[in-house]
C-alpha cells in the first residue's frame, strides 16, 4: 500500500524528471523536491500558522500555569476556555504534520530507492517502476557523476555536509520561535545544535544525492519563511512581550498584563 | 543537565546510530558466492572465507581465522583460478566514523589452507559485486567505479584497465582470447584478453548486470530494458530478442536447445534458443534476480526469489513441483550432482544444501541451534 500510494508515484515522477531535465540526477531531485514541497505548501501554512497563534497563546497559558498549579481540572478547563477565545484548535498544527511527514518521507525514500548505490537497492527499484510509462527502464541506473561526487555514495570532500549543516541551521534559527521560559529556550538552544549534526552525520552516512535533497529543503523552507507573513514579535526569554490579540478576543485582564512581564 | 535536554539529546543520539545503521552486525550491499570444486565449497560469507565439505558442510578452514572484520571483510565474491588459487573480494572501509572510505580489495588465497598469497591485494575505488574470471594467465574483474580491471595472475599486478561510462557488476565471461563483459552502461564489451583493447561492443536499450551466456558461436544475455538478446559471438551483432514482463538481470540457463531465463517479476520463460520463440511460460512468487540453475540431467529448473524461497521446475511445461521457504535473499546457486548449494545474507544459516529433486534440506551452514 506504502509503495502503491507514496513510493511508487515519486519514484517514476523522480525518473520522469531525470528525462525530461537532460539526465541530470541533480536537477531532477531539485525539481521532484520542490514539487512536493509545493503540494504540501497549504499544510505546511497551516501548521506554521497553527504553531505562531499557540506561540501568541504561550504567556497566557504559563499565567493560567501559575494560577491553576494545584487545580488541574480547572486548569485544562481554562485553556480549552482560553483556544477557544482564540479559535484554535490545540491539536490543529498537527494534523497538518501528520500528514505531511509520511509524504516527506516518501520523497527521502523515493530518492534513495532511485539512486540504487548498491545492488540490492537496484533490485527492489525494479518494483517500483510503471511499466505503462514507456522508457524509464533504460534510464536504470540514474548517472550518479556530478562534481567530483558519486551522488550514490557519501561526498568525500565534505562539502555537501557542511552545507547540510549549515541551510539545517539557518532554517532551524529561523523556524524556532523564540521561548517563553528558560527551560524551553534550553531545549530550543540544543535542538538548534543536535538538529543541523544529525542531519550532518545522515549526509557524511548517505549517498550524497540525499544531501542535494536536505539542501534543497532546507533553502524551501528559508525562502517560504521570507515569503510569508512574519510571526508576531516575542520579547527576550523569560521575558515576553504582550503578545497580539487575535482579533476577536476579548481584551485581557490587567491581572494578565502584570502577570506577563517579570 | 536537565531531563528534558538530557533526554532530548539521548533521543537523537539513538536515531542518528538506529540509522546510520552503527548498530552492530554486517549489513551486506551485495550478495555472497560460492564455488564448488573436488567434493568443497568455496563461500565467501561476509565475515570470512570459507572451505566446506560440500557432502557435510563441514568446516575444513576459513580466512581470517578468527573473523577480524577490522582488518578483511566483509567478503562477497570468490572465483577459483588454475585448481590452486582462490580469488576473493570485500568491501572494506578504512579511516574513523566522520572519515570512512570504503574501496573494493581483491586478494589471493591458497585454495589448500587459505594463505594469503600475493604480497599486496588489488585495491580498486568500488565494490567488487561479482566474482571475476580467468584465462592465459589474467584475471578480468569489473568493479563498481565503472572499470573493468586485468590483473596478472602471478602477483597480482595490473595488466590493463578498461574504463566504461557505469558501474561494472557482472562477472565476465572468458572464451579463447576473449573476455566478454556487461555493464550497466547499457553496453556489452568484447575485449582483448591480454591488452584490454576492445574488439567490439553491443548497446542494449538498458543496463546489463550479469555474465552472458555461450552457446555454439550465440551469446545471450539479459537487460533491464526487459530484453533478452541473442548476439553473435564473433562481432556482437543482434541474431533475435525476447521482450518479456520486466527486467532480465541473471544469467540464463541453457541444456544446448532450449535457453531458461527469469525476469525480475517471478517470469519463468522456456525459449527456442535458434529462434527466441516461446515454449512455455511459468510463475514463481517473488522477484527473482539471480538466473536459473539447470540440473545435470535437464529435468529440472531451479529458480531463486529474493524473498528466500528456492523453487524446482519441471523444464517440460514449467510447473512448479516443489518450493522451498527460508530466511534471507538467496546470493548465489550452484548445482553438484544430484544436490543444489545456495548462500544466504540478511539470515542465520547462510550456506545450505538441498536435494534438487524435491528441495529437501540437507545441510545448514552454521547448523541451526537446537
Amino acid at each position: 500500500m506504502w509503495d502503491f500510494l507514496i513510493l511508487n508515484p515519486m519514484v517514476n515522477l523522480l525518473l520522469l524528471f531525470y528525462r525530461l531535465l537532460g539526465h541530470q540526477t541533480v536537477l531532477a531531485i531539485t525539481a521532484l523536491t520542490l514539487v512536493v514541497r509545493l503540494a504540501v505548501l497549504p499544510l505546511t501554512l497551516k501548521q506554521q500558522q497553527a504553531a505562531r497563534r499557540m506561540q501568541e497563546l504561550q504567556p497566557e497559558l504559563v499565567k493560567l500555569q501559575k494560577q491553576f498549579a494545584g487545580d488541574r481540572e480547572a486548569l485544562a478547563r481554562k485553556q480549552m476556555e482560553l483556544y477557544r477565545q482564540a479559535g484554535l484548535n490545540p491539536l490543529g498544527g498537527c494534523l497538518p504534520l501528520l500528514i505531511q511527514l509520511p509524504i516527506l518521507y516518501g520523497l527521502w525514500q523515493a530518492i534513495m530507492r532511485t539512486l540504487a548505490a548498491s545492488p540490492l537497492e537496484l533490485v527492489r527499484l525494479s518494483q517500483n517502476i510503471y511499466s505503462f510509462i514507456p522508457g524509464l527502464d533504460a534510464l536504470i541506473p540514474l548517472q550518479s557523476r556530478f562534481l567530483w561526487m558519486d551522488l550514490g555514495q557519501p561526498d568525500p570532500y565534505y562539502v555537501l555536509p557542511i552545507l547540510v549543516v549549515v541551510t539545517s541551521w539557518l532554517s532551524q534559527k529561523i523556524l524556532t520561535p523564540p521561548a517563553t521560559d528558560p527551560r524551553s529556550a534550553a531545549i530550543n538552544q540544543q535542538m538548534l545544535i543536535m538538529m543541523p549534526l544529525m542531519f550532518g552525520f545522515f549526509s557524511i552516512s548517505f549517498a550524497s544525492g540525499l544531501s542535494i535533497y536536505f539542501i534543497i529543503s532546507n533553502l524551501v523552507t528559508i525562502l517560504q519563511y521570507f515569503v510569508t507573513p512574519k510571526p508576531a514579535p516575542v520579547g527576550e526569554v523569560g521575558t515576553p512581550k504582550e503578545p497580539e490579540r487575535p482579533r476577536k478576543e476579548p481584551p485581557p485582564q490587567p491581572s494578565r498584563r502584570k502577570s506577563g512581564r517579570k | 543537565m536537565n531531563r528534558p535536554l538530557f533526554l532530548s539529546t539521548a533521543l537523537a543520539l539513538t536515531l542518528v546510530l538506529l540509522l546510520a545503521g552503527c548498530s552492530g552486525g554486517v549489513h551486506p550491499t551485495t550478495w555472497t558466492t560460492l564455488m564448488l570444486h573436488n567434493g568443497t565449497l568455496y563461500v565467501a560469507d561476509l565475515e570470512q572465507v570459507r572451505a566446506l565439505d560440500a557432502e557435510t558442510g563441514q568446516q575444513d578452514w576459513a580466512f581470517p581465522d578468527p573473523p577480524d572484520l577490522s582488518r578483511y571483510g566483509p567478503f562477497y565474491t570468490v572465483a577459483l583460478l588454475n585448481d590452486e588459487l582462490l580469488l576473493v573480494t570485500s568491501y572494506e572501509s578504512s579511516g574513523g566514523l566522520f572519515s570512512a572510505r570504503s574501496r573494493g580489495v581483491l586478494r589471493a588465497l591458497a585454495l589448500n589452507g587459505g594463505r594469503l598469497v600475493w604480497p599486496q591485494p588489488f585495491i580498486a575505488g568500488g565494490e567488487f559485486v561479482a566474482p571475476g574470471a580467468a584465462g592465459a594467465g589474467i584475471f578480468v574483474i569489473g568493479n563498481s567505479d565503472g572499470n573493468i580491471y586485468g590483473l596478472r595472475i602471478a602477483d597480482g599486478t595490473l595488466a590493463w584497465q578498461y574504463p566504461t561510462r557505469g558501474r561494472v557488476w557482472a562477472t565476465p565471461l572468458v572464451i579463447s582470447d576473449t573476455v566478454y563483459v556487461a555493464s550497466l552502461d547499457h553496453h556489452l564489451y568484447a575485449l582483448d584478453l591480454q591488452t584490454g583493447a576492445r574488439r567490439w561492443q553491443f548497446r542494449a536499450g538498458g543496463a546489463m548486470a550479469d555474465r552472458p551466456l555461450p552457446l555454439d558461436d550465440t551469446l545471450y544475455i539479459g537487460s533491464f530494458d526487459r530484453n533478452l538478446y541473442a548476439l553473435r559471438r564473433a562481432d556482437g551483432a543482434e541474431i533475435w530478442r525476447f521482450t518479456g514482463a520486466n527486467w532480465f538481470w541473471g544469467t540464463p540457463a541453457s541444456d544446448g536447445n532450449r535457453l531458461y531465463a527469469a525476469d525480475v517479476d517471478g517470469n519463468v520463460y522456456a525459449l527456442d534458443a535458434a529462434t527466441g520463440q516461446e515454449i512455455w511460460r511459468s510463475q514463481v512468487a517473488g522477484t527473482v534476480r539471480l538466473g536459473p540453475a539447470l540440473s545435470p540431467d535437464g529435468k529440472r529448473l531451479l529458480v531463486a526469489s529474493e524473498n528466500g524461497t528456492l523453487f524446482g521446475l519441471d523444464t517440460a511445461d514449467g510447473f512448479v513441483l516443489w518450493q522451498q521457504a527460508g530466511q534471507g535473499q538467496i546470493g548465489s546457486m550452484v548445482i553438484g550432482g544430484e544436490k543444489v548449494y545456495v548462500t544466504r545474507i540478511n539470515a542465520p544459516q547462510r550456506v545450505q544444501s538441498f536435494y534438487v529433486e524435491n528441495g529437501r534440506p540437507i545441510w545448514s551452514y552454521p547448523p541451526p541451534q537446537r
